[in-house]
């Protein structure tokens, strides 16, 4: 289980959901960054992390399909679950990565600081990155139609891929569902399954409420508010094998540790979204 | 406890781990945030972090003026290594003024950074630039890490009795590879996060070097709960609480850091590093300059108390016309500054047919009480303030000068309870009250013969053999008041005055007590105790602390300002400025100001009995 190889012919799926509710206009805890600010960084430096990574001297490979969804209300409250990306890469909700190289919404310059090992300082680089989502908070948090949605965009490609890698679910969101009880919606999602295992249900939990950030808790009980709990009952358990590398990696990682990353930061958001992808890299 | 307003400034040690674990390349990523340069051999932690002290020590040797000391620990055949590690001109000092820095490399390397590139998305300019050393790292065997915070808390109270007056928190700012070698570093953490100085207890920031690739750094964590068992649990309760503004200064750069953030980084990469060694540089920023003795104001306390300064002033300006009284020579004549303590004296003074004697008499007046007697702890302050008292009682032995007469009073409770004084000696001067410091030697009770592990002048320690002579031997009571005390020793002072009127020096009582007195019970003792005079004046009281709950050290204040309010402040009000204060003021500024009482808590007092023997052997 969860040992199939990815390549062009058996792809792997990457599905985020971003949650675009208005609240993501407010800080993490314990910084003046916007949250949705800072899901849009990280999610574009994914992006193009994945990118680099599929590189090859023919080209970007098509090894992974990926999915940006966002979710939100309109001001009747209705749900408004939408492609995140741009056309022409928003009329489907998987698509292949080379065409997210081909088309970025537009490329920004920015400055890096980096670190000379040279002579200790930091300099300033100037840096031109793609950028293929912009924050949007608007609305409420519809979070059981946008898991309704993302069960049946990946029912849809296992049917296509069943001897593929199972997909990976990555929920990011900073408040409570406003349209019921998510659990029950998170159930069937993980029950999907390709002949190599289960769907993979990761939950990024970005939080209002001062605590330290945390990764793969492996209990409730150390969770500081409810939504987070909710968050872990929805989590899938870290399966045996990305668990044994994790601790090799030097994790400190408990046995029944969950795919939930609580006020995770820049740093740790990426370093999650890094495990989750691990096999990608891996095989390449 | 309210913290005292930053008078003067801190100062900062830098403590980096030099044991075998620095050796190993750091293991960071090589992507496009922090890593080293593709390609190239990766550097040991050791020369990655060298090269990030050195940039930090290039930006503090044009920053404000502070003591920074750079302590490196390792261990050779398993004997702990801790030095200071500054070289070239500046080998072997413990603190160095960041003032001294920009002079003192031990050289100035060649080194190439890297740059934008001004066509704008080029590769990068390389750009040969000085690279100023002053840290080489020494690296082997274990991380004598017990021993290291041992002798940084040795380092910090060395520095804080010469530090000016109300000094910022000092900073200890440690950088490690991995666990530790010579045990569990708790609670030689925990000595030094627990010493309560005025302005705040010293901060200890710690940074873990990263070992994974892939393990996100921990930063600035708040809440132990939230980490993993283990040593980034152990870490946390050894790290300080962030102050306010470094908290700000962090949040300002972007780190996500909550109100209760220790000063702890756990698998930090070297742009980690960077960010932590700048919380120097945002806690030394504001420290005010270093105090220029001159400009120091008279404290107020004592221009309204007391004539002293103005009596003072008026001797120097010319109440002896005779005499040149440039600072260089007044030091030398027979009546200086002592005669100020009483107006009788001037009348004495008119007698001319009377010769000056170089003699001095001094009592110990030991506070035997403590809160609680019973309870064996072999360090309690009065087992403390009986050192200091042999201490004293030693330094007189070997100067037998024959010149200094000493009774050691010591007052408490016997078993009934009621109040008990003691004016005699025992062993082989048994029965005798005063007793010649040439006598001292031979009256010893016993000469305890121990080692001792003393700084060995280049950062290190070493273990010598020490001999103490002990001559009072008491054991501790429950309180009582000075009152009966007090009347006693002043009948000892009174009769040795009658024998010695032209001393050259007033009586000199020096109380070695915990501080804790009833209300009013102090002013009444002391009007009591200071009735004998000699021509060069009335009696000096002196009081040594030692206290029972803790208390920043305390030398010579020129005001009450840093003493707990209550007993402390109230001795304060009647301690008489120290013999001589103005050569020491002049000797040693950082110690000693001009208006500065008698008076130590928690330290030491030897600099009193030394401007005794001073004057005593000074020309007649």
């Amino acid at each position: 289980m969860y040992s199939q190889e990815i390549s062009r012919t058996t792809p792997a799926c990457f599905l985020f959901l971003l949650d675009q509710s208005y609240s993501m206009d407010e800080p993490l805890g314990g910084s003046d960054q916007r949250k949705c600010d800072q899901l849009a960084d990280v999610m574009n430096g994914w992006l193009q992390n994945m990118i680099i990574k599929a590189s090859g001297e023919s080209g970007v490979k098509d090894w992974m399909h990926i999915g940006v969804i966002g979710y939100r209300t309109d001001d009747q409250g209705n749900a408004i679950i939408t492609s995140a990306l741009s056309a022409p890469l928003d009329d489907r909700a998987l698509i292949p990565i080379s065409e997210f190289n081909d088309h970025p919404l537009r490329i920004e310059d920015r400055e890096q600081q980096m670190y000379d090992d040279e002579t200790g300082e930091m300099t300033s680089f100037p840096v031109q990155i793609p950028v293929w989502v912009d924050p949007v908070m608007e609305g409420g948090t519809p979070m059981c139609t946008v898991l309704h949605y993302a069960y049946e965009v990946l029912e849809a490609w296992i049917s296509d891929h069943q001897d593929c890698f199972p997909p990976i679910l990555i929920h990011i969101t900073d408040g409570e569902s406003q349209d019921g009880d998510p659990i029950p919606y998170a159930e069937p999602i993980r029950a999907l399954a390709t002949d190599d295992g289960n769907v993979l249900f990761f939950n990024c939990h970005l939080s209002m409420t001062a605590a330290d950030p945390f990764i793969f808790p492996h209990s409730n009980e150390v969770l500081p508010e409810e939504l987070a709990r909710t968050l872990f009952e929805m989590s899938s358990v870290l399966p045996e094998s990305m668990c044994e590398r994790a601790i090799q990696e030097g994790f400190s990682i408990q046995p029944g540790a969950r795919g939930m990353v609580f006020n995770a930061d820049m740093i740790s958001l990426l370093q999650f979204l890094d495990m989750g992808t691990r096999v990608a890299k891996n095989l390449r | 406890m309210t913290n005292s307003t930053v008078e003067s400034p801190g100062c900062v040690i830098l403590l980096i781990d030099e044991s075998a674990a620095m050796e190993s390349p750091l293991q960071e990523s090589a992507g496009p945030i922090g890593g080293s340069t593709p390609g190239k051999t990766p550097k040991s932690r050791a020369e990655s972090v060298a090269t990030a002290v050195n940039a930090v020590l290039k930006r503090l040797a044009n920053g404000p003026d502070f003591d920074l000391a750079l302590v490196g620990y390792r261990t050779q055949d398993d004997e702990a290594i801790v030095e200071t590690r500054w070289g070239g001109a500046l080998a072997g000092r413990q603190f160095v003024a960041t003032a001294e820095l920009a002079d003192t490399p031990i050289v100035v390397e060649q080194r190439v950074r890297k740059l934008p590139n001004p066509a704008g998305f080029g590769p990068p300019i390389e750009d040969p630039v000085d690279f100023p050393v002053w840290y080489e790292p020494n690296t082997g065997g274990k991380a004598a890490q017990v021993a290291a915070f041992r002798y940084c808390r040795e380092l910090l109270e060395e520095w804080v009795s010469s530090a000016g007056p109300n000094p910022g928190v000092p900073m200890i700012v440690h950088i490690f590879a991995g666990g530790t070698g010579d045990g569990n570093p708790h609670q030689a953490v925990q000595d030094i996060m627990t010493l309560d100085w005025p302005t705040g207890s010293p901060l200890v920031l710690q940074a873990h070097l990263c070992t994974s690739q892939t393990v996100p750094p921990t930063l600035f964590p708040s809440n132990r709960y939230y980490l993993p068992v283990g040593p980034q649990k152990d870490l946390f309760s050894r790290c300080s609480p962030l102050p306010g503004s470094l908290l700000a200064a962090l949040k300002e750069d972007k780190f996500t850091i909550q109100e209760n953030a220790v000063g702890m980084m756990y698998h930090a990469r070297m742009l980690d590093i960077v960010k932590f060694l700048k919380l120097i540089d945002t806690h030394t920023q504001n420290w005010p300059a270093r105090p220029v003795l001159n400009t120091i104001p008279l404290a107020d306390t004592i221009a309204a108390d007391d004539t002293v300064v103005e009596t003072v002033s008026e001797e120097l300006s010319g109440s002896l016309p005779e005499v040149d009284t440039t600072e260089d020579t007044y030091e030398a004549m027979p009546f200086d500054d002592h005669d100020i303590f009483d107006e009788s004296a001037s009348e004495l003074e008119q007698d001319s047919t009377l010769e000056v004697e170089r003699a001095a008499v001094v009592v110990l007046l030991l506070d035997r009480s403590l809160e609680n007697p019973y309870d064996g702890n072999t360090a309690s302050a009065f087992a403390r303030l009986q050192d200091h008292a042999n201490d004293l009682l030693g330094r007189m032995a070997k100067k037998r000068s024959g010149q200094l007469s000493v009774a050691v009073v010591s007052y408490g409770t016997d078993v009934a309870g009621d109040s008990e004084v003691r004016t005699t000696w025992e062993g082989d001067l048994a029965g005798q009250v005063l007793v010649s410091d040439a006598d001292l030697a031979e009256g010893a009770l016993r000469v305890e013969e121990f080692e001792q592990q003393v700084p060995n002048g280049v950062g290190g320690l070493m273990t010598v053999p020490v001999k103490k002579s002990v001559f009072v031997e008491l054991e501790p009571t429950a309180a009582t008041t000075m009152s009966e005390a007090t009347a006693a020793v002043s009948e000892i002072l009174l009769g040795w005055c009658d024998n010695h009127p032209q001393s050259c020096l007033p009586p000199v009582v020096i109380h070695l007590t915990r501080g804790e007195f009833e209300p009013g019970e102090i002013a009444a003792a002391m009007t009591e105790l200071c009735t004998a005079e000699t021509a060069a004046g009335s009696t000096l009281v002196y009081h040594l602390v030692v206290t029972e709950q803790p208390h920043a050290s305390v030398v010579f204040p020129a005001s009450n300002e840093q003493l707990e309010p209550g007993p402390l402040q109230e001795l304060f009000e009647h301690t008489s400025l120290p013999v001589d204060v103005e050569r020491l003021a002049s000797e040693k500024p950082q110690i000693m100001q001009p208006t500065s009482r008698g008076l130590v808590v928690n330290g030491k007092i030897d600099l009193i009995l030394d401007a005794i023997y001073a004057q005593l052997e000074s020309e007649s």
